[in-house]
């Protein structure tokens, strides 16, 4: 692969930072939330990338920015080399077929009220693509796809008749109709079980390899990440701290966030070649006093007291395609 | 492909090409079992067969039209007899018949207000919702403002300047006065649903606000929407026998807020018991009958009012 | 003796126009000081049977058949009285999303302590609140932070406190529902932590109820599989993990992702979904398998006839006739 020739999507320096409304009688005194700080990615065509981090590190934010379901505070969006950031009526119409979305979660994601063949070949009708022949064999095409046989048997089924797993299949089929270059896939199976999740990792990965989709998969587990992804990057409250093959962040992670993730993963699906970190600590430092510093500092068990104290590291390239923003990295 | 393992097991799964019928269906049943809409609903059906039947006294005897047919032999307000069930008003009509057209007169300016109500108060409010900012801060305050309006005194003074309202514009006036508190319910309703992924969802594949907002949204407050409308019914027959009773009704209609007028102008309300209460009964029951179907009808959509019954 | 012991329950939910068979003739019996997983897809009846346990079933369930005896007495002939004296202060539950039923507006230590308070109220209210620093201590939450609010609290931290409370009379047996499902990886690995530290500890018996076999697998010495409705394989973690035999727990391995390569050959797991719909309404018959819907190596002899018990070993059994062949693999 030809790296950062032609990326499908490429971030630079994306910012989003969440202004609370005041709002009367509300408890707690907030803050604005800095849900992405200066996030720097891009995603070959064909690959499945992995965003992996904690809850609420701005993994589905940043999905979301993706998406253009929210705008951002900074930093440029470019697919195919374009920028989207600021785009609007026809060709916003245009890029919403090229780019789509698979919700986390598929008891919320479908419209209760329509059936399957309505919700799948919605965007069919709203990018005015076909006749409504052509638009049923299209529908019945991607509900095979996605492991609907016969697929006419789910055509009037409302949401609620469905599993799911099958939901969250449906969903997926709906993102695919249009044969989108790139999909957002915000942790598709967390409200899943592990044999139902499984297909659907099986579904994208197949999609990706006969129709060349490109991926962004967001997830909180490094072990889904390793099966699926290509490359993994690794985010901490909105900073991204790691990226790289996913091969080498899970043998050779470099950012003590990455081997915290990787330790905190049950004995039973960890890699017996693999050796225990331990970066954690148990209970949080406090804040340094200055108003630059690793973000990672207070849970780091390895952070320096001066210069992770009083400096915030950039991404240090360890490899030409492993980097890590960490000074100890290398 | 796993159904939840229990359901499958147990064959609660059945894949039903009917859902809109399989949902009337368990509505129904739970509807069933809410003795106050039953009574609501025999109510409603027994005013509805009024209404029906109003048309076949006049073709019976012309006497037995409700405006215009007088009785021949009688000038005056009678008792009930058998010619004349409920006795004659003080030109000699039928009470009877008046009485059913009354029940005709009820359900129209009641359903077609309040329908017209819900069709702009659903509007208002999906929109408002949805678009939030300034729309909805313009459309709200628009609605606060027809709100306060004393709908009844508005549309007296409406009268009292225009004269003689015919009972389409009465209709018209109380739908437009009565939308601003189905518009606020419908966006909260709105504004909770916009919150869910689903409607993200239809947005990242493309879909105008327009395609939102009807095909997304309607549909999961149309059933709130319909449950106002009953309430809707109630206040709009109330509105209307107030403003007959009052004197400013369509003089060309019979309804049965104009029979108490009639009652009372002629100052026959404390003689004539046989032309006083039927109207005044008719008008109570109609709007309770409304009023617990509406009440049932909560039941059925809200799931969190109903009981499931505990296994002996 | 064991402190534990549910023989052939099965549990109903009556709906409006049915009757669901949520648990379906439920064995497994407990020693003092084991942990005991329940593994199984969302719907199978896992909540269930950790309810019924503490008869807290809800007002619609009932037990259509079968006993629980803790300590050799039987939990559902007990009198209200005694029934009392065993709930939290002998059988504790850490409920399935519990940590967002925490009242908002009372101190969280306050709240354990009052926990404690109810069942013994001859304590004072000050031994109560030094017996709950005590356990805070030991779950791992920060002595400053005993007497915050459950706003100030982070999701693990709530978590921590549930299980304090479940603890704080000091149990025989506690019964965890699905703890770390609501929690990242990070936090999801601490409280694992701590639970496996503090059973060890206090030498309690529990009840691990999970659908993630690599979490029941962390903490628990006994496993058993569940499959809509039924125990479909119970057996020493060792066994379940290294030589399942129901084809369910198989492709729940299977299907469990780990950090190791993945080149071997992963199973496809939808296929032979024709099976499915033909044969949806013949389960309801009494043991007939409940897997057989989705199994892959079905025959025809799983479909008519029903299935048995076969006992592997002295702990490890399976409710599957049709593994005979394989077991030698
Ligand atoms: N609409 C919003 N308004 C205010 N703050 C928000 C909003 N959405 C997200 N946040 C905040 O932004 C941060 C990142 O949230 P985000 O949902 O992106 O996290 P996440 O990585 O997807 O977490 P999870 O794994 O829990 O889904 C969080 O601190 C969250 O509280
Ligand atoms: N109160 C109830 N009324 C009716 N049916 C119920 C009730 N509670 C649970 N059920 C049904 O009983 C079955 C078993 O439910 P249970 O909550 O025990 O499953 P579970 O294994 O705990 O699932 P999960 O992993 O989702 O928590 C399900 O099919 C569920 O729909
Ligand atoms: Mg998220
Ligand atoms: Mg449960």
């Amino acid at each position: 692969m030809n790296r950062s020739a032609h990326p499908v999507v490429r971030i630079d320096r994306l910012s989003k930072i969440y202004r609370p409304k005041r709002t009367l009688g509300s408890s707690h005194s907030s803050h604005p939330v800095i849900a992405l700080n200066q996030v720097s990615l891009d995603i070959e065509r064909g690959e499945i990338f992995g965003l992996v981090g904690g809850s609420g590190s701005g993994k589905t934010t940043l999905g979301r920015l993706l998406v253009k379901l929210e705008k951002s505070d900074g930093g440029k969006i470019y697919l195919s080399e374009n920028d989207t950031t600021r785009i609007r009526g026809q060709a916003l119409k245009a890029f919403r077929a090229k780019v789509q979305m698979i919700f986390q979660d598929p008891y919320q994601s479908l419209n209760p009220q329509l059936t399957i063949f309505d919700t799948v070949s919605e965007p069919l009708i709203i990018h005015k693509t076909s006749s409504r022949s052509t638009r049923i064999k299209k529908v019945r095409k991607v509900l095979t796809t996605v492991g609907f046989s016969p697929a006419e048997d789910y055509f009037s089924r409302y949401p609620h008749e469905l599993s799911g797993g099958q939901r969250q299949r449906v969903a997926i089929a709906r993102a695919i109709v249009l044969n989108p270059e790139f999909i957002v896939a915000d942790e598709p199976t967390s409200m899943l079980d592990a044999t139902n999740s499984f297909q659907i990792f099986n579904i994208l990965s197949d999609l990706r390899k006969k129709q060349r989709v490109t991926f962004l998969f967001i997830t909180h587990s490094l072990a889904a990440a390793n099966f699926l992804c290509d490359r993994i990057g690794v985010i901490y409250h909105g900073n991204l701290v790691e990226k790289g093959p996913a091969r080498q962040i899970i043998r050779h992670p470099a950012h003590p966030y990455t081997k915290a993730l990787l330790d905190a993963l049950p004995s039973y699906c960890q890699d017996p070649a693999c050796t225990f970190h331990n970066t954690l600590l148990e209970s949080p430092r406090d804040l340094p006093g200055s108003s630059h510093y690793c973000p990672f500092f207070t849970l780091c068990r390895e952070a320096d007291p001066y210069q992770c104290a009083s400096e915030t590291p950039n991404m240090i390239h360890l490899s030409a395609t492993h980097s890590a923003a960490c000074f100890k990295a290398g | 492909m796993p159904v939840t393992s229990a359901e499958n097991t147990f064959s609660a799964y059945r894949s039903s090409r009917f859902h809109f019928l399989e949902r009337l269906k368990s509505g129904w049943l739970v509807y069933r079992e809410n003795l106050l809409g039953r009574i609501g609903l025999v109510l409603l059906a027994c005013f509805a067969c009024m209404a029906a039947g109003s048309f076949i006294p006049p073709l019976i005897d012309p006497i037995y039209h409700p405006m215009s047919g007088v009785d021949p032999l009688i000038s005056y307000s009678t008792g009930p007899s058998l010619r004349h069930w409920l006795g004659t008003d003080f030109i000699g009509r039928d009470i009877f018949s008046q009485l059913l057209t009354g029940a005709r007169i009820a359900f129209i300016v009641g359903v077609s207000s309040a329908f017209m109500s819900i069709v702009v108060g659903t509007i208002v409010g999906m929109v408002a919702g949805y678009a939030g900012g300034t729309t909805d801060t313009i459309l709200m305050r628009a609605a606060d403002v027809v709100m306060v309006m004393p709908t009844l005194l508005v549309i007296l003074i409406l009268a009292a300047l225009f004269g003689q309202l015919s009972i389409w514009i009465i209709v018209l006036l109380i739908a437009l006065f009565r939308w601003p508190a189905v518009a606020r319910v419908i966006r909260s309703q709105t504004l909770s649903l916009k919150r869910r992924p689903f409607v993200d969802a239809a947005r990242v594949t493309g879909a105008s606000c327009f395609r939102i907002i009807f095909r997304h949204i309607m549909p999961n407050v149309l059933p709130l929407a319909l449950l106002y409308m009953t309430f809707r019914v109630t206040s709009a027959i109330l509105i209307e026998a107030a403003l007959a009773f009052l004197g400013f009704g369509d003089p060309g209609t019979v309804s049965w807020g104009m029979m108490l007028q009639w009652v009372w102008k002629t100052g026959h309300m404390f003689q004539a018991p046989y032309w006083l209460l039927p109207p005044g009964i008719c008008i109570s029951l109609i709007t309770l009958s409304f009023y617990m179907v509406g009440r049932a009808m909560d039941e059925v959509l809200d799931p969190r009012l109903r009981k499931e019954k505990a296994l002996e | 003796m064991t402190l534990l012991d549910v023989s052939n329950l099965s549990i109903g939910y009556r709906l409006r126009d049915r009757l669901i068979k949520a648990v379906d003739s439920v064995s497994f019996s407990l020693e003092p000081g084991k942990t005991l997983g329940f593994v199984g897809e969302s719907g199978s009846g896992k909540t269930t049977i950790g309810m019924s346990l503490l008869r807290l079933l809800p007002e619609n369930a009932s037990v259509l058949s079968g006993s629980i005896r803790f300590e050799g007495r039987d939990v559902y002939s007990l009198s209200d009285e005694s029934l009392r004296a065993i709930r939290w202060k002998k059988i504790a539950m850490i409920f399935q999303a519990a940590m967002n039923a925490l009242n908002p507006v009372q101190r969280i230590n306050e709240q354990v302590a009052e926990a404690l308070l109810i069942h013994h109220p001859k304590m004072s209210k000050r031994d109560a609140l030094a017996r709950t620093a005590q356990l805070f201590e030991s779950v791992g939450i920060p002595e400053n932070r005993h007497a915050d609010y459950p706003h100030q609290y982070s999701g693990g931290m709530k978590q921590r406190a549930i299980i304090a409370m479940a603890l704080i009379c000091q149990p025989l047996l506690l019964i965890a529902d699905e703890p770390t499902t609501a929690l990242d990886v990070i936090v999801q690995g601490q409280i694992l932590k701590v639970i496996r530290a503090i059973q060890q500890e206090m030498a309690i018996a529990m009840i691990f109820i999970s659908h993630d076999i690599s979490v029941v697998a962390d903490v628990c010495h006994d496993i058993a599989v569940m499959y809509g409705g039924r125990i479909i394989e119970a057996g020493q973690r060792s066994e379940i993990l290294e030589t399942p035999a129901h084809p369910y727990t198989r492709m729940l391995l299977a299907s469990n992702l780990t950090l190791s390569d993945h080149s071997f050959d992963m199973p496809t797991v939808h296929q032979s979904r024709k099976a499915n719909i033909r044969h949806l309404g013949s389960t309801k018959e009494n043991d007939m398998c409940p897997f057989v819907c989705h199994c892959r190596q079905i025959t025809d002899h799983c479909q008519a006839t029903p299935q048995k018990w076969m006992v592997l070993s002295s702990s490890h059994r399976v409710f599957c006739n049709n593994i005979a062949g394989d077991l030698t693999k």
